[in-house]
């Protein structure tokens, strides 16, 4: 029998029975007299001695059997599961991880499990595997239909082919001629491709849970090396993520947990002089609203001041003392994420909070997403992920500013008006217009881009984009609006992927090559 | 590819149902049986599962993990035994299972193979099963 090709299983299965081992080895530390737990522990590490035995791993078989025997005594009500029992017991599942993993050292290839998704189909116990490279070539190649099939769409344009996708209202007055099956076959292509390209999309989402099973182990172990108490909990973890968002979302989350546990929770002492349970609670919360899923790391713990992150910031010379007069509270909290900033003892007397924040900060703006932190002294804090389920496709604003054309993502446009309607004014001698009664801050595109723009002629006039960065209203001042079109983002590579503002690109129907702008990019 | 005389049929003709909770386990199996020729009519990946999938699919064999989730082996080859007095069910064991391997045989397994499962002991112990 080939062993070698059972390898990939092996090894994904066998990660799998090490997190529930380790979650079940967590929940008897809280309820040791569980039996059912006790025996589901059980259950997994003899799976997982069958599993090695068959693959001739001999040590991992070895030290399943004497974890077995070990845990038998308990099973048989010989001992209690103590303290140290659950250490143990801890201890020996790092082992076997560490024995597990060396089956692939020292040549461990690309395709391990965790850039896998296991699909789960209709029936409970079929499931597919699939390489997460083939799907991510499906992706690539539906986003090239798509790309195609625009083309074609204004290859007939500039022949001049009427072309009625869906039902317009005058569909059926056309009469129907040879070129109206053109029509109809484009559209009926079109409606297949957003179906294909929706469907492969979806089969690349993996619920957090992927990434989140082994947050408990780590952050219990965090928290007993800071000498601290704490309940960790999360909610919301079959909320489903593109699994190339999930990879990168694995660090930032687990850096948020580490800060809750280090600089939000008082040590028990500490709370308990505050009137607070002496045990601190963590929790990492995810939910979806419509094409965002908000992530959430929160505790109630020592909070955060808004006014020592100020004063901290304007010390090191990041912000003026007139901007920081005018900072919003929520704007303050963000100031955590200043290099520097981040380590000022602003929090409590032992530490300051976040460091690495300007880290978590770029790595969410990168995938598009941005933060927000929700703090009040002695009460809490909260900071929120708000990041797009999937990224490879977006709907896209077509602007031009003479002789380019660039594309905005449509999710960040809120409106867009005409220059000549709109009454703007300067105050601080920054450019403002008044939209929905609110003093909305005005750049110039063009400006922004360090591109001219002197040559618009004022027939065709300028248009205002009202766009939303962060939750707060930006203006952006552009030629002219074309369409909208759904593009395939193609992302930047080395060294454009480092410009700010620069989000993508896309080919547009004509074969033009386009930058897709990031608002938030232009508005740092 | 070894053909396996049965009845005056061959071991192809041979329907099998596999039972156990580990996915790698159950793929092993599956492609011992298949490079026999010998055809898997369903997979169950716990003890309730499998007597579901016996009562649906009325398998000629049965191979049965013992440790699962929900309902252990030993317990579904007794309701198995109860649904067809007739059926035929090899016992997946591994070293240390003795005494739950003879449970098993009492409760109406015929036979036990131990892992690491090697393909001639897998189909020198379906061959023995099915002319039995």
């Amino acid at each position: 029998m080939d062993i070698e090709k059972y390898k990939d299983l092996f090894l994904s299965e066998a990660r799998e029975y090490l997190r529930n081992m380790n979650s079940s080895i967590l929940s008897l530390e809280k309820e040791p007299e569980n039996r059912d737990i006790l025996d589901s522990l059980f259950r997994h590490v003899h799976s997982l001695k069958g599993m090695s035995a068959s693959m001739g791993y001999i040590e991992i078989q070895e030290l399943s059997h004497r974890l077995e025997s070990y845990m038998d005594s308990f099973r048989q009500g010989k001992k209690l599961l103590d303290e140290n029992a659950i250490e143990l017991l801890l201890r020996g599942v790092d082992s076997l991880s560490v024995l597990v993993e060396a089956v692939y050292s020292p040549l461990r290839k690309e395709t391990d499990s965790s850039a896998r998704t296991k699909i789960p189909s209709r029936g409970e116990t079929t499931t597919l595997r699939v390489r997460a490279s083939f799907l991510d070539e499906l992706v690539d190649s539906v986003g090239e239909l798509l790309v195609a099939q625009s083309r074609l769409e204004s290859m007939l344009r500039l022949l001049s082919l009427p072309l009625h996708f869906s039902s317009g209202p005058d569909h059926s007055v056309q009469p129907q001629r040879e070129e109206g099956s053109i029509e109809e076959a484009i559209d009926a292509v079109n409606r297949q491709i957003h179906l294909f390209h929706s469907k492969i999309l979806s089969l690349r989402l993996a619920p957090l849970s992927t990434i989140a099973d082994k947050y408990p182990r780590a952050i219990r172990d965090f928290v007993r090396q800071k000498g601290k108490q704490v309940d960790f909990l999360i909610e919301g973890g079959g909320v489903e993520l593109d699994r190339r968002i999930l990879e990168e979302l694995d660090v930032p989350i687990l850096h948020l947990l580490r800060n809750s546990v280090d600089h939000g929770i008082e040590p028990p002492e500490e709370r308990i002089a505050a009137k607070k349970d002496n045990r601190g609670k963590v929790v990492l919360r995810a939910r979806r609203e419509r094409e965002h899923v908000i992530i959430e790391v929160s505790d109630d713990g020592a909070g955060m001041d808004p006014e020592g992150l100020k004063a901290k910031a304007v010390s090191l010379g990041a912000l003026s003392h007139e901007k920081a007069s005018v900072l919003s509270r929520e704007d303050a909290l963000l100031l955590a994420c200043i290099p520097g900033v981040s380590t000022a003892r602003v929090v409590s007397e032992s530490s300051g909070r976040g460091v690495g924040m300007d880290v978590v900060k770029s790595k969410i703006e990168a995938l598009g997403g941005h933060l927000t932190i929700i703090s009040s002294p002695g009460q809490g804090t909260s900071v929120s992920m708000i990041i797009p389920v999937s990224v490879s496709i977006v709907p896209v604003l077509l602007v031009t500013i003479p002789s380019y054309v660039f594309g905005l993502p449509l999710s960040r446009v809120e409106i867009i008006l005409k220059e000549k309607e709109v009454e703007s004014y300067t105050r601080n001698g920054d450019r403002h217009i008044l939209y929905d009664g609110e003093m909305v801050p005005l750049k110039d595109l063009s400006v922004l881009l360090g591109l001219s723009a002197d040559n618009i002629s004022p027939q065709q006039g300028f248009h205002i984009v009202v766009c939303d960065v962060r939750g707060k209203r930006k203006a952006l001042r552009v030629g002219q609006h074309l369409s909208h079109l759904t593009a395939y983002l193609r992302p930047l590579k080395l060294p454009l992927n480092k410009i700010p503002g620069l989000f993508g690109t896309t080919l547009l129907g004509d074969g033009r090559l386009i930058f897709i702008l990031d608002p938030q990019g232009l508005f740092p | 590819m070894d053909i396996f005389r049965w009845r005056g049929g061959d071991l192809m003709a041979v329907k099998v149902l596999i039972v156990d909770d580990a996915l790698f386990m159950r793929t092993m199996m599956k492609d011992i049986l298949m490079s026999a020729g010998i055809e898997v009519v369903g997979e169950a990946s716990n003890g309730k599962e499998a007597v579901e999938k016996y009562r649906e699919l009325s398998p000629d064999l049965v191979t049965m993990d013992i440790l699962m989730p929900v309902k252990s082996g030993i317990d579904a080859v007794r309701d198995i035994m109860a649904l067809d007095r007739n059926a035929r069910i090899i016992i997946c064991s591994i070293m240390g299972q003795e005494s739950l391997v003879r449970e098993a045989i009492q409760a109406g397994a015929r036979e036990f193979i131990t892992k690491p499962f090697s393909k001639e002991k897998v189909l020198d112990v379906i061959h023995k099963v099915m002319n039995s």
